[in-house]
């Protein structure tokens, strides 16, 4: 089934999979065979590595002088001009004023958008790909209300993982955002939203944004990214998904109380 | 509630910049390729579908500014890696190893020899992280297309950075 199995993902399957485009069967198929086959998985690494090598070749910076004067002169032109746009009330978003006036230091080591990293996916629980069913995490997206908190520790380090939010992506499936502190939750690691798969009768996470977030001046409860590059990501992430506003906790009970049916 | 659409795109500016940087790979062309986006965008407001993705309308409008000026003159051109390793240094500070900024000019050497229809894809999935799906509505190509030509992009970048990576590498760039 493994190493004697002859199949092999194409490169069009692997770019499905890279991206979380692939169907869940196929997904599946490649999963089990990255168990076994480390050529496989450093065929994967390298085309994986392709965006991140983009984003850096192209990177612009947020204070790059050039969006600061395109800024002025979108700002000057004409009268205003309103559109209307869906909301998004997740628990980020609703911080993010906050977040944007905090001043604590910010070190960014994200892998932005919406991308998939299948090397790490085999090393930590919280990776972007299928969650594992009947895992803690799988549960706690499965079970838990909007506030609750998983702990857990992994290689020796206490973690916690918060659930932020719950939304529908444009297709209506439930989407849950998440984020993750270590320690005495000083530092946010992971932001991300994981969204059920009916045909998987389980959760992916289909999307992840690492960050090193200090949060000294922040209360316990007040951790929050304070980044407009953290903004623009996730923003980008909840755009791509078609995000709808926030349920509400009488929705969400109902969806807890349907296992998501 | 109803925001104004040019803080909208405001907003969304550091993308359209990466994304033009990558289309037309140079800093300066981009600046212009997203000024001419925008006040296109702004002139015909009345075309964008409200509800639907402002970001991928205005990546539509930049790929199809990047096109109109492309074909007035190709500035899209093949460039020695040492000179480009000179050229982007500035903007990447942050990187301070020379063999990071090789990697980035091999980056650049790429995306630019690849045909513009690779090119496009590999920037809206890799780089703007939209789905298949709205990049095949934004192109007007089916997804197995949008799927095979990110492909084909991908492998190609993989192996030119695998080649600048290699003890023996010496012509950098295909």
């Amino acid at each position: 089934m493994t190493a004697s199995d002859p199949w092999q993902p194409t490169d069009d399957d692997l770019t499905a999979y890279i991206d979380g485009e692939a169907a869940p069967e196929l997904a599946d198929r490649i999963d089990t065979l990255l168990q076994a086959d480390r050529a496989l998985g450093e065929r994967l690494s390298r085309l994986a590595a392709v965006d991140q090598q983009v984003r850096s070749a192209f990177h612009v910076p947020i204070g790059d002088p050039a969006v600061g004067r395109l800024a002025a002169m979108l700002r000057r032109s004409g009268p205003r001009i309103k559109l209307r746009t869906p909301h998004v009330g997740s628990w980020l978003t609703d911080r993010w004023p906050t977040a944007m006036a905090a001043s604590f230091a910010l070190a960014v080591a994200f892998v932005g958008g919406y991308a998939m990293r299948p090397p790490e996916r085999l090393a930590t629980p919280l990776a972007v790909g299928a969650v594992q069913r009947n895992s803690p995490v799988h549960e706690f997206l499965e079970s838990r209300p909007t506030g609750d908190r998983l702990e857990f520790t992994d290689a020796s380090q206490k973690f916690t993982v918060e659930l932020a939010a719950t939304f529908r992506d444009r297709n209506g499936a439930p989407c849950r955002e998440f984020e993750a502190t270590r320690g005495t939750r000083t530092h946010v690691l992971k932001v991300g939203v994981a969204c059920r798969t009916p045909a998987e009768h389980g959760w992916r996470i289909v999307g992840l944004l690492e960050t090193s977030v200090p949060a000294a001046d922040q209360g316990p409860s007040e951790i929050t990214p304070s980044s407009s590059e953290i903004k623009d990501v996730i923003g980008g992430l909840l755009a791509a998904l078609g995000a709808s506003p926030t349920v509400t906790p009488e929705e969400e009970a109902k969806l807890l109380a349907a296992r998501w049916k | 509630m109803p925001q104004d659409v040019r803080e909208e795109i405001v907003a969304l500016l550091p993308r359209l910049l990466r994304f033009a940087y990558a289309l037309t790979g140079a800093k300066e062309e981009a600046e212009d390729v997203v000024q001419s986006a925008c006040e296109r965008a702004l002139a015909r407001l009345d075309q964008f579908a409200p509800g639907t993705r402002l970001d991928s309308w205005m990546f539509k409008i930049v790929h199809s500014v990047t096109i109109d000026r492309v074909r007035r003159r190709r500035r899209l051109t093949y460039m020695d890696p040492a000179m480009l390793t000179e050229m982007i240094a500035d903007d990447a500070r942050i990187l301070e190893r020379t063999a990071a900024r090789e990697e980035l000019a091999v980056v650049h050497v790429a995306m630019a020899a690849l045909p513009d229809e690779q090119r496009i894809v590999l920037a809206m999935v890799a780089l703007e992280g939209l789905p298949y799906q709205d990049v095949a509505e934004a192109l007007g190509i089916p997804i197995g297309t949008v799927m095979s030509r990110l492909s084909r992009a991908r492998r190609k970048l993989a192996e030119a950075t695998a080649r600048s990576l290699s003890p023996t590498k010496g012509s950098a760039a295909s």
